[in-house]
């Protein structure tokens, strides 16, 4: 990045079959000092071309209906090193748009309207040429002419992802900052993009020649101090002592804090937090009444609440919880008797960092996070981040790339790793808990034990580790050791889902009575469980984790009160889609039936939809494809990535080695037919000699 | 080979005050290979229940004594004889029923919403 050289001596190929592009785009090329142009219409041909001589850009329309596609081409530029990486340019029909932003992810340069005329194609060349030119830079180039897509398409939610993605990769380049406040103003979001703007001139916008424009355009006055206030729309307090919660709340409605909740039970703020899980930012008490802050801190994280940076307010947090805190990615503690002024800038400094990362620690927790709530993307993406900082040592380096082998599925190759982490002093909490888990997905039961329990040593009191441990010593039919380790975690925190789940897991065949009673007598019709395991069904779906997420819904569905209710519409609806994405239509079948029979499903339309798709596949064999918005898992609020990358970009590229390429990912869904961009690159059939 | 029917030797209770009602609900289950059994009152279904186990209760909104709501938490609250799918015939859902058909209604359009609810059922109990 930032060392990209144009070279106009060497190849441009523009594979186009139907030839338009010869007389509009050539001679535009012609004109920008391009020699040596070569006109592929064959598929053949543009292969056998391919591997002669160096590209270094090439046109071509995305041909999605066809064998071999744009898609394809990009693939093909990806698979090459990336100091002889050509630039990919496509034209796209007005009814191709939804393409572009998935072309995008994969390191297209520039998307072109394929109706043109030749000063048309020689305007935008011209301007691609000038800026790469001046900024030596493809990924700034290119992200610059995808905004102008965005905002001519009007998908100004892209905007934003695509800016906040770049923002975080080049955390002090003040354009990609200016990037996102236009989204936010474009999108409605003026406080939002204020506050873009101010950071933005933190890190010398000034200097681009259209930053007053923007500002004027958008704002209609200068920048002042009041637009360095970060919005931040919705809080929770949980808090028993109202005098604190009175010294609380002008400190949020200072910082302009939209929607402030306080709550002085746990219980209901955490039932709450369950049904706003968009919430911007919680601020918790350490020792509450009936709960402990460790309780606490770990509900809200088993809850999914992964992003939602939590601050501590309390007098009573000792040097121990530490580990405890970072370990459940705990922002920051203000300490009581509360200094506004502090306090004001920890809370100002939490929410900051979360949405604009700069701080390694910040980073890194927030990675840790990622990991927890099993967000691969995410958690990629801030890996890439953490590899390229100073900070992060080789054992920290080494340690993140465990996580993710493990999370992408390498199981075999993250326990590897993690060993050699581990013999290189990496001997941490972080580590140690990792193997113990690697061990358990490996059977090797008693190892796990080993690694859990080091683990243990260093951070006792995470009900998640001791849950675990309860279910390896069951697993290896030690039923003490369960029962000793699922006390324990009792003794913590005897409400929490995480309890209540091992507790249902230890309960065996032939087992006492008395013993099952006092296993199960918290978790009947459990709400917090039946939500806990919907959520744990719907990262297994993201993580294409098919059978797990089928026996969660089951678990769910068994656990439910009998009787009707929206709970069970729902999660017979996520199961019949779950069954249908292993192809078990049949079954997904029955279970919408259930749903057409209900006088009031409030899943109706989605349950028809998808019960007319197998009919059709069952009766009449008509292709069945579930990749459009509407067969969404419910509850699956997040956008989570609907679009299959693996296998197409290499593991090895790094970050923004080809424009947008591993910066951004697109979110959204394709059409149909986008599975043909996928399919494998065809081979080469015969040679035919090209002249 | 003829196809299995979708009650199988399956017992299924009909409670139910009018005569018309519970012919013919007894043809279309008997006609789908189900044992049924009727009362007339919520106090004999239940009583009948606890003797006879039947996976299916369909219980119908005539019955004045021991009705739908008491009937729905003897057997799903109080945990007396509970069934694997207890249906109502009447116009509003029953809490702890399992679901509802309202009147006037085709026998089959009942019979198949059951029928599903019990496969979903036993699918339930199936471990992956």
């Amino acid at each position: 990045m930032g060392n990209y050289q144009l070279d106009r001596k060497k190849r441009v190929l523009i594979y186009d079959q139907s030839e338009r592009l010869k007389n509009t785009l050539g001679e535009a090329l012609v004109s920008q000092g391009f020699s040596n142009i070569k006109y592929v219409h064959r598929v053949n041909d543009l292969l056998e071309l391919w591997n002669l001589e160096p590209t270094s850009w090439i046109f071509s329309y995305l041909d999605d209906e066809d064998e071999f596609t744009g898609g394809h081409i990009l693939r093909m530029c990806l698979e090459l090193e990336y100091s002889s990486r050509p630039l990919a340019s496509f034209f796209f029909d007005e009814s191709q748009n939804s393409y572009v932003p998935f072309m995008m992810s994969l390191g297209m340069f520039s998307s072109h309207e394929s109706v043109h005329s030749v000063n048309h194609i020689t305007e935008g060349l011209e301007f691609l040429i000038q800026q790469l030119e001046t900024h030596c830079d493809d990924t700034l180039v290119s992200a610059f002419w995808y905004k102008r897509h965005l905002i001519a398409v009007e998908n100004y939610d892209e905007l934003i992802v695509t800016a906040e993605s770049l923002i975080a990769q080049f955390p002090n380049n003040p354009t990609y900052y200016v990037m996102l406040a236009e989204g936010y103003f474009l999108a409605g979001r003026k406080d939002e993009g204020s506050f873009a703007l101010h950071k933005a001139s933190g890190h010398g916008a000034e200097s681009l020649d259209y930053f007053a424009e923007i500002v004027n355009t958008h704002m209609g006055r200068e920048l002042s101090a009041q637009d360095r206030k970060l919005p931040i729309n919705s809080c929770v307090v949980i808090d028993s002592d109202l005098a604190s919660q009175n010294q609380i709340r002008p400190l949020l409605e200072a910082l302009g804090v939209q929607t402030i909740q306080f709550f002085q039970n746990q219980d209901e703020a955490l039932q709450y937090l369950l049904k706003n899980i968009d919430t911007q930012l919680i601020l918790t008490e350490w020792k509450q009444p009936h709960i402990v802050g460790s309780c606490i801190i770990q509900r809200i994280r088993a809850a999914g609440l992964h992003a939602t940076p939590v601050l501590i307010v309390s007098a009573l947090v000792k040097g121990e919880d530490d580990v405890l805190l970072e370990e459940f990615g705990v922002s920051d503690v203000i300490a009581k008797p509360i200094d506004d002024r502090t306090a004001l800038v920890a809370i100002l400094n939490a929410v900051i960092q979360e949405r604009f990362p700069s701080e390694f620690t910040t980073i890194l927790r927030k990675f840790r996070l990622m990991v927890r709530g099993q967000k691969l993307r995410e958690a990629e993406q801030l890996a890439d981040v953490l590899q390229q900082l100073p900070e992060c040592t080789d054992e920290l380096k080494l340690g993140v790339l465990v996580e993710i082998k493990y999370l992408s599925g390498h199981t075999e190759e993250a326990y590897q790793l993690a060993k050699q982490a581990e013999s290189q002093g990496g001997n941490t909490l972080y580590v140690c808990h990792l193997l113990g888990k690697i061990c358990l997905d490996l059977h090797n039961y008693k190892e796990a034990l080993g690694y859990l329990a080091k683990a243990k040593a260093r951070s006792p009191l995470s009900v998640e580790r001791l849950c675990l441990m309860a279910k390896i010593f069951d697993s290896m039919n030690q039923s003490d050791g369960a029962q000793t380790c699922l006390r324990a975690a009792k003794a913590i925190d005897g409400n929490s889902v995480l309890v209540k789940e091992a507790s249902i897991e230890l309960v065996k065949e032939g087992m006492n009575p008395e013993t099952v009673e006092s296993l199960t007598e918290d978790t009947r019709g459990s709400e917090s469980l039946i939500s806990y395991w919907n959520n744990k069904a719907i990262q297994a779906v993201r993580r294409k984790k098919y059978p797990e997420a089928i026996a969660t819904y089951k678990k769910a569905l068994s656990a439910l009160p009998k009787g009707m209710s929206e709970s069970r519409s729902y999660l017979r609806y996520n199961l019949a889609l779950a069954y249908s994405r292993t192809k078990k239509l049949k079954r997904a079948r029955v279970y919408l039936e259930t749903l057409i029979c209900e006088q009031e499903s409030p899943v109706l339309d989605k349950a028809m939809a998808l019960h007319k798709k197998i009919v059709a596949h069952i009766t009449e064999k008509t292709p069945f494809v579930l990749n459009d918005t509407f067969h969404k898992t419910n509850d699956e609020s997040d956008n989570s990535s609907q679009v299959d990358y693996d296998g197409i970009v290499p593991a090895d590229s790094s970050q923004g080695n080809s424009c947008l390429n591993r910066i951004y990912f697109y979110h959204g869904a394709l059409p149909s037919n986008y599975n043909n961009l996928l399919s494998s690159i065809p081979v080469l059939k015969k040679t035919d000699v090209v002249a | 080979m003829a196809d299995k029917k979708p009650f199988e030797s399956q017992d299924v209770l009909v409670v139910a005050k009018d005569d018309a009602i519970r012919r013919a609900l007894t043809r279309v289950f008997t006609n789908c290979g189900a044992t049924v059994y009727c009362e007339r009152d919520g106090h004999e279904a239940l009583k009948q229940q606890r003797k006879l186990r039947c996976r299916v209760i369909v219980f119908c909104n005539d019955i004045q004594r021991g009705g739908a709501q008491w009937f729905a938490h003897q057997l799903r609250v109080k945990n007396i004889a509970d069934s694997d799918v207890l249906w109502y015939i009447g116009d509003k859902p029953i809490t702890y029923m399992d679901g509802y058909t309202s009147r006037p209604f085709k026998p089959v359009v009942l019979v198949k919403a059951i029928a599903y609810n019990l496969a979903v059922v036993d699918d339930l109990k199936k471990a992956e």
